[in-house]
């Protein structure tokens, strides 16, 4: 059963990416969902705003698949759970 | 890091060109007849330049070349803020404006200069540029350049678009870019609608219109014609070395900021000026378009039907844009590059996107024929296709 921040971080790439495929959290950005550095951006501007957090570019660049980005903000960035 | 460590760091990866034993870039290519290109001597039928009304071997303008050298020289070796500001250039800018229908425009070097030194003269750290996934690089570096917060949104996504804006308020500059016609796949962007968002979140449009200049609009004057927008009050850009079958780039807009521009864009100050040759032919280009568009522009449209007429016939994918563009959907690099080898054995040149010009797996193969050939060679053409079916579909 996902969480609620997995919901929320599917819904987030799923509102940001040009092909409208299934996002799973085992989804690769790049070779699944086709995922370029710039679709990158926008789907790292959208978690920023819709969790009212600053993204480190360091962190981003060891991002691979969608769970990455879960793990990501769920140690590091929502330690609280005011911000889901 | 040693020298040799440092060069060897960066040796360019040829093992895609390896494996598909083609390497469709850096062709030497000598011009032939109309729409003809060879290479090694061997003719081949341009559908890969961007020459989209065959002017690239117009006699007019060839003529007007010769006689701006004859009467400017070989260049005014100079910055235009300095010495190199010719007065064909001035008339030049005069006629682009008038042209688009914009109070004045400023003529740089090329599109990519314009471009990418752009947005360091008009945006920074305390401004927002909202930019269309698929922009152009050039625009792309120049927005990075600038410092500016930059937010993407997804191609031709206007819903998207407006929630970046909305999101962008508390930002001191907003600015919206966008290409007219994107080249790789032949879209066009929602320009109008593109421009009343702008208008209700106090943004500033800004149009690259290279691969729409010369080439869509009903007297093929660009995007602002096509989409029936009047008095347009954003930043217009465009490559002179397309439709215009030239060389050189430029802005044009509102005559206060074009001002602006001259003393404060260092992309245009610190460069040496567009050569009177590549001026005297654009004036050359620019007249004809406008006198003899209806009938380029018919003869474009009508050979472009037909190719994609040829190739969905193929079984080729096509992307399926709005502009006189046919790109063949191909996915990997290696089928990408593998039927622009099979086109060339057949006397077609194209032209090959992998990434990172394209996002991954979707490689495009684009064909562009414009009015570059007539109808006895858009058959042979048609011929040539028909030879390939079946072998190119992803």
């Amino acid at each position: 059963m996902s969480t609620e921040l997995e919901e929320k971080v599917i819904d987030v790439i799923r509102a940001n990416i040009e092909n409208k495929y299934e996002v799973h959290l085992h989804s690769d950005l790049r070779t699944d969902l086709e995922v370029d550095s710039f679709g990158a951006i926008m789907i790292f501007n959208d978690l920023e705003e819709t969790f009212g957090i600053e993204i480190k570019d360091a962190d981003i660049k060891s991002i691979v698949k969608v769970a990455d980005i879960v793990h990501l903000l769920a140690t590091k960035y929502l330690q609280s759970a005011d911000n889901l | 890091m040693k020298p040799s460590k440092v060069y060897e760091s960066l040796a360019m990866d040829m093992s895609l060109a390896d494996r598909a034993g083609f390497n469709p870039y850096y062709l030497k290519m000598v011009r032939g007849g109309r729409g003809e290109l060879k290479v090694d001597q061997k003719g081949f039928f341009d559908l890969a330049s961007n020459d989209y009304l065959g002017l690239a071997t117009n006699p007019r303008i060839k003529a007007a070349m010769i006689d701006a050298v004859n009467r400017s020289g070989s260049s005014f070796c100079g910055t235009p803020i300095a010495a190199g500001y010719a007065a064909i250039l001035a008339e030049l800018e005069s006629s682009i404006a008038g042209m688009t229908g914009l109070q004045a425009a400023v003529i740089f070097p090329s599109c990519y200069q314009a471009n990418s030194s752009l947005f360091c003269s008009i945006a920074d750290a305390n401004d927002v540029v909202a930019v269309d996934h698929f922009a152009h690089a050039s625009l792309i570096q120049g927005i990075r350049a600038s410092g500016a917060r930059i937010k993407p949104f997804l191609h031709n996504d206007t819903h998207h678009l407006e929630k970046q804006l909305a999101a962008a308020q508390s930002h001191r500059r907003i600015f919206v870019v966008t290409e007219s016609v994107f080249s790789t796949e032949g879209s066009i962007a929602p320009f109008d609608e593109i421009c009343r968002l702008c208008a209700q979140y106090n943004a500033i449009p800004i149009v690259d219109d290279s691969h729409g200049i010369g080439v869509i609009g009903k007297n093929g004057r660009g995007i602002l014609e096509y989409k029936n927008i009047r008095g347009y009050d954003g930043i217009y850009t465009a490559s002179l070395g397309k439709a215009l079958a030239n060389a050189g780039g430029v802005i044009a807009g509102r005559a206060d900021f074009i001002e602006y521009l001259r003393y404060n864009c260092s992309g245009l100050i610190y460069s040496t000026a567009l050569a009177p040759v590549n001026a005297g032919g654009l004036l050359a280009s620019i007249a004809i378009i406008l006198d003899e568009f209806p009938a380029l522009g018919k003869q474009m449209w009508s050979n472009h039907a037909a190719l994609v007429s040829q190739l969905t016939k193929a079984g080729f994918i096509l992307k399926g844009g709005e502009a006189p563009i046919a790109s063949i959907a191909c996915g990997s690099p290696e089928r990408t590059v593998t039927l622009a080898k099979r086109l060339f054995e057949q006397g077609i040149l194209s032209t090959p996107f992998i990434p990172p010009s394209v996002p991954p797996e979707q490689g495009v193969l684009r064909l562009i024929i414009g009015a570059k050939v007539d109808e006895a060679a858009a058959d042979t053409i048609a011929r040539r296709i028909a030879a390939l079916a079946g072998s190119g579909a992803p």
